[in-house]
């Protein structure tokens, strides 16, 4: 397809060789336009972290590189340390619930036949269309009475009411997925359904375990709504500390860069091991 | 500069630096509790307090937060440790609001005056404590303390960072083109528009349009006042845009649309953009509170034509009309639902202190954490932190004697809200009058809803 | 190309709600309700629980700054005053202008980077990999990151367009309405058209180039075969992900508060972000669950669509 219209615009009056080439190049241009506007955002961001404050503002490009910028947000006041760890505690706990409880339910949505399945799914799948804020909002005041608020627990509460329909979802698709024949023989050969499960469906699903749990993953460590509303200092997520990192003169960017790696780095460096199965998951779950 | 003297210079600072942590050491080292004021024999030891406050950027914060640390004298007088949450300004007014109904993380809060109505019920009266630790309110500026106080008159919170606004201006621009420094809002214009004649690549003010946490309202509600005009009037009702309101307001979105004195990115700047404009050369001008007189002295924060060379006076008045100087107060106060009131009070009666608020106005051994604010008129008037801060403490203090503050309505989130759009709106281009008769009407409905009256 | 090849894939699935499958034998039906409860527990606790919460409240008046405990039932008042509410109202226009901006600029721009990369060389294979990284990143940071590039002073896209364009130089991005809304979807189109692009890839891909060809001998112009021929062919994956970016943009409110704050004005006050403003920053609890059940009503209708497409797996 591209080819062609590079062929067609050519100039007549080259020969084909000189054509060929220059639809190539043409193509390698473009290529390399769209490689820019995907990876300079980033690449800004990452050179931003490296800089002193004056090579910032002046959008240099040739530097002279420092770690300033990491020894800073690592240290007081804004401990990004401490953050880390909630963020980390607070997407592991999150995935650690979302996947053995998302991973029964949907083994049952998609190998069980019983009345009612469908309309079970379906509400399932509703369910990720509750508007955040409707959810946030009867949340923030059971928290307030409970004393829950600026805790992990309550991020993980309220996480799962995203994670978990959306890993039910996909991993029903998973579990579609398998042959039920291997099963099926398992079974005859005198496993009952629990040891099936057991020791041949769940090894074959590993994979979509796997992917399930880093979408679940990504959409705790990135989110910004809820732990906006229900933390308050101790429990401030990365993407809600990184915003402390201001000084007299508003954002300091080259601290915000540099605290932009640690929320970035993991799930820059997760997506690329998952990339395969990337577009479905979002198909699947950017509904949230 | 050579970078030869340039090092020596840093190492002289730094020397300097280390000479004034040694000293403020040593001195605290002869203090006992009774002399600032504090509970002998430790009673509290161990106690860690959470306080909830912004902007550790601010040097007397700064100097404050480490003063009252692990480790701190504080700490070694009283056993006690705070620990200052650092929220970002943006966001502290409605994180204390929430923790205002949701209690208990925080024991101590400071806020900005005009916030306090809202959570007001939510604070500990503090009058007894005063009378018993025999502390003298009347060293601070009344509009404080009625800052400070509820409608039944209760103290509730006790000034600890406040601000006369004022003007700040580059003494070596205005001496070579031999201008005098405005009184007036009407000069300023003018002043500005001559400085940007002769010195093409300067903007004459710098000023904040932009919708962040009602920054933009400062200048606004000086000039407002200048003229005679009012936000509310004394039933809370809104009356700034009756035809003071509506020249007032037209002057101040005429400086940037018609007279074009300012930068025009000015539409989205909030006070730390508007003061870096100051602080980079690129603006002759700036309005704002007076504790960035001490950053504009800061060699690493200022550029090099500007060091030194920044000048203060009064906040501007109105031509034919009057000065009403403007104040802003953070008092600091104790959470009803804190289950450590007795220390927290120790806390705020040492960061409050005279003494000690002295000691940090008058501490300019690092430049970033250099602070000339100072709450007690026998603090602003006291040679030493005048002779630290250029004598800006005495002529703030003579600002302060008639000074007001924002009003105290507890609709004052929404209402600031509703102003700072509008005012953001103007500056993008809405029509001045039917604008803020809009606004009136949407803060008039805001204070119905509230009970204000019917 | 990595197009996933699991059945849960609305784009090529038939139906993901009725998969044709064998039955399976061993059911165990108490086995069955076992492992299905806690995930129920779970989504009607985290779902089910705050929807009910959030309707009851909406009809109350509750205050936080007069009352921590919810003040009378009033009726409609709270709905009544939502459709009279000029701030709300705008933030209805506000999102509405936002979607459109953002869906047809994703779509271009995805479409665009699709045609660009359609071609199996060993770079364009190498740039298709890098497409899912902007998708990944914290919306915060995607909010930070475009911030600063767009400043005005020193932002580096700001100062590229001013020099190409010289009437630009020194615009101020966020402090014009328009060009707000256009920055903070493009903050957004940046992470969502290359992932967009690698769905059209993969539906591209299943374009044989002999039609082309064929396409071509028969006097076919480019733009012809682009029309008659790839632009059919990508049809449905353009509506679901059409779909999909508008439930996105509906959704707006990370990069709105990092970028912008709602403003210039209120110009960029989307609905997610006036409710939260109204719950969160007016602390008016009842009028904020009214407004949000309102947005669920709005949702309702995208989920409708969605759904029904789901079923109908075309």
């Amino acid at each position: 397809m591209q080819s062609s219209v590079n062929r067609s615009s050519s100039p007549r009056g080259l020969s084909p060789l000189a054509r060929k080439r220059l639809g190539q190049g043409v193509d390698i241009i473009a290529t390399l336009v769209v490689i820019f506007f995907v990876m300079f955002p980033l690449v800004w961001m990452i050179l931003a972290a490296f800089k002193n404050e004056i090579d910032v503002y002046s959008s240099r490009l040739f530097f002279q590189p420092t770690l300033d910028n990491f020894r800073a947000v690592f240290a007081s006041p804004t401990l990004l340390g401490s953050h880390t760890w909630i963020s980390v505690l607070v997407s592991f706990l999150t995935v650690a619930i979302t996947i053995p409880l998302g991973a029964a339910a949907s083994y049952v949505l998609s190998r069980h036949r019983f009345k009612g399945r469908d309309s079970l799914f379906l509400l399932i799948l509703i369910t990720q269309f509750v508007p955040a804020v409707v959810v946030a909002i009867p949340f923030f005041n059971l928290f307030r009475t409970l004393g829950l608020i600026d805790t992990p627990i309550a991020l993980v509460i309220v996480y799962l009411s995203f994670t978990l329909p959306y890993a039910i979802w996909m991993l029903r698709g998973f579990f579609d997925s398998l042959p039920v024949e291997v099963e099926e023989a398992a079974f005859i050969d005198g496993c009952n359904e629990l040891q099936t499960l057991r020791y041949v469906t769940l090894p074959l699903v590993m994979p979509g375990l796997i992917v399930a749990g880093v979408f679940a993953f990504i959409s705790a460590w990135n989110e910004y709504f809820f732990a906006l509303i229900l933390t308050k200092s101790d429990s401030l997520t990365l993407p809600i500390a990184i915003q402390t990192i201001s000084g007299p003169r508003g954002p300091v960017w080259e601290q915000v860069s540099a605290a932009g790696i640690i929320v970035m780095v993991p799930i820059l460096v997760m997506s690329l091991f998952i990339r395969k199965y990337f577009v479905e998951g979002i198909t699947v779950g950017a509904v949230k | 500069m050579t970078t030869g003297e340039k090092r020596v210079r840093q190492r002289m600072g730094l020397a300097l630096g280390m000479l004034g942590v040694l000293a403020i050491g040593s001195l605290g080292g002869a203090q006992t509790a009774a002399t600032y004021g504090l509970k002998p024999g430790k009673p509290y030891d161990g106690t860690k307090l959470k306080f909830l406050i912004c902007c550790l950027g601010a040097g007397q914060f700064a100097q404050l937060s480490k003063m009252t640390g692990e480790g701190s004298e504080f700490q070694k007088l009283t056993g006690i440790t705070a620990q200052w949450e650092n929220t970002p300004y943006e966001g502290l007014q409605q994180k204390i609001l929430i923790e205002a109904t949701t209690g208990s993380t925080y024991d101590v809060v400071a806020w900005v005056d005009s916030w306090g109505e809202a959570f007001k019920s939510q604070m500990l009266p503090l009058n007894d404590r005063i009378k018993a630790d025999k502390i003298n309110m009347k060293d601070y500026p009344s509009s404080y303390i009625t800052a400070s106080s509820d409608s039944a008159g209760n103290i509730v919170g006790m000034p600890l960072r406040g601000h006369p606004l004022v003007m700040f201006y580059r003494k070596d621009i205005f001496k070579e083109l031999k201008l005098p420094v405005p009184k007036t809002w009407q000069d300023v214009v003018k002043t500005a528009q001559v400085i940007q004649q002769k010195k093409p690549g300067i903007t004459g003010l710098s000023t904040m349009y932009g919708v962040t946490a009602g920054q933009n309202l400062f200048s606004w509600t000086s000039m407002l006042w200048g003229n005679g005009g009012d936000i509310l009037d004394k039933g809370n009702h809104p009356v700034f845009n009756n035809a003071k309101g509506v020249q007032a307001t037209q002057t101040y979105i005429d400086m940037l649309r018609k007279d074009k004195i300012t930068n025009p990115a000015a539409t989205t700047f909030g006070e730390p953009e508007s003061s870096t404009e100051l602080l980079q050369g690129r603006a002759a001008m700036w309005v704002g509170w007076w504790w960035y007189w001490a950053r504009f002295s800061d060699p690493k924060a200022v550029s090099k034509d500007v060091l030194n060379n920044v000048g203060f006076a009064p906040a501007p008045g109105w031509a034919g009309g009057s000065t009403q100087n403007y104040a802003l107060i953070w008092p600091i106060g104790i959470f009803k639902n804190s289950k450590k009131a007795d220390a927290g009070w120790e806390f705020i009666k040492y960061v409050t202190n005279t003494e000690i608020q002295k000691r940090v106005a008058a501490n300019r051994s690092i430049p970033a954490e250099a602070d000339n604010t100072i709450v007690t008129f026998s603090g602003m008037n006291d040679a030493k932190v005048n002779a630290a801060n250029g004598g800006i403490p005495k002529v703030g203090a003579q600002a302060l004697r008639t000074a007001r503050t924002l009003p105290q309505v507890k609709t004052w989130a929404e209402i600031q809200s509703v102003l700072e759009i509008g005012i953001n709106q103007m500056a993008t281009g809405a029509a001045v009058k039917s604008t803020l008769d809009r606004m009136a009407r949407d803060v008039d409905a805001i204070q119905k809803r509230a009970g204000y009256y019917k | 190309m990595d197009i996933p090849q699991t059945s849960a894939d609305p784009v090529t699935e038939k139906s993901v709600l009725l998969p044709a499958q064998k039955p399976w034998k061993p059911q165990s039906a108490s086995l069955r309700w076992v492992m299905l409860a806690p995930a129920l527990v779970v989504i009607g606790a985290t779902i089910l629980y705050p929807l009910a919460s959030s309707f009851v409240t909406s009809f109350r008046d509750w205050r936080l700054i007069n009352s921590p405990t919810p003040g009378p039932f009033v009726g409609f008042d709270n709905y009544a005053r939502a459709f009279t509410d000029a701030n709300f109202l705008n933030s209805l226009k506000v999102s509405g202008i936002y979607m459109f901006i953002s869906v047809v600029l994703t779509l271009l721009i995805g479409l665009g980077i699709a045609l660009l990369l359609s071609k199996p060389t060993k770079l364009n294979t190498f740039a298709r990999t890098l497409l899912i990284f902007p998708f990944a990143v914290a919306p915060v940071l995607k909010g930070y990151s475009w911030k600063f590039m767009l400043n005005p002073e020193y932002g580096v896209y700001a100062k590229m367009i001013g020099d190409v364009f010289d009437p630009l130089k020194g615009y101020v991005w966020l402090g014009h309405e328009f060009s707000a809304l256009v920055a903070i979807a493009m903050s957004e189109v940046w992470g969502w058209a290359p992932l967009f692009a690698l769905m059209f890839i993969g539906a591209l891909g299943s374009i044989s180039p002999e039609i082309n060809e064929a396409a071509k001998v028969d006097g076919a112009t480019n733009f012809h075969i682009f029309r008659k021929i790839t632009l059919p062919l990508l049809a449905p994956v353009i509506y679901i992900v059409a779909l999909l970016k508008v439930i996105s943009a509906f959704k707006m409110f990370d990069q709105v508060a990092v970028m912008t704050g709602g403003g210039p004005g209120d110009s960029t006050q989307t609905l997610y972000f006036h409710v939260f403003q109204t719950a969160f920053r007016n602390l008016d609890m009842g009028y904020a669950s009214a407004l949000s059940y309102i947005l669920v009503a709005l949702m309702g209708v995208i989920a409708t669509f969605y759904v029904r497409t789901l079923m109908k797996g075309d």
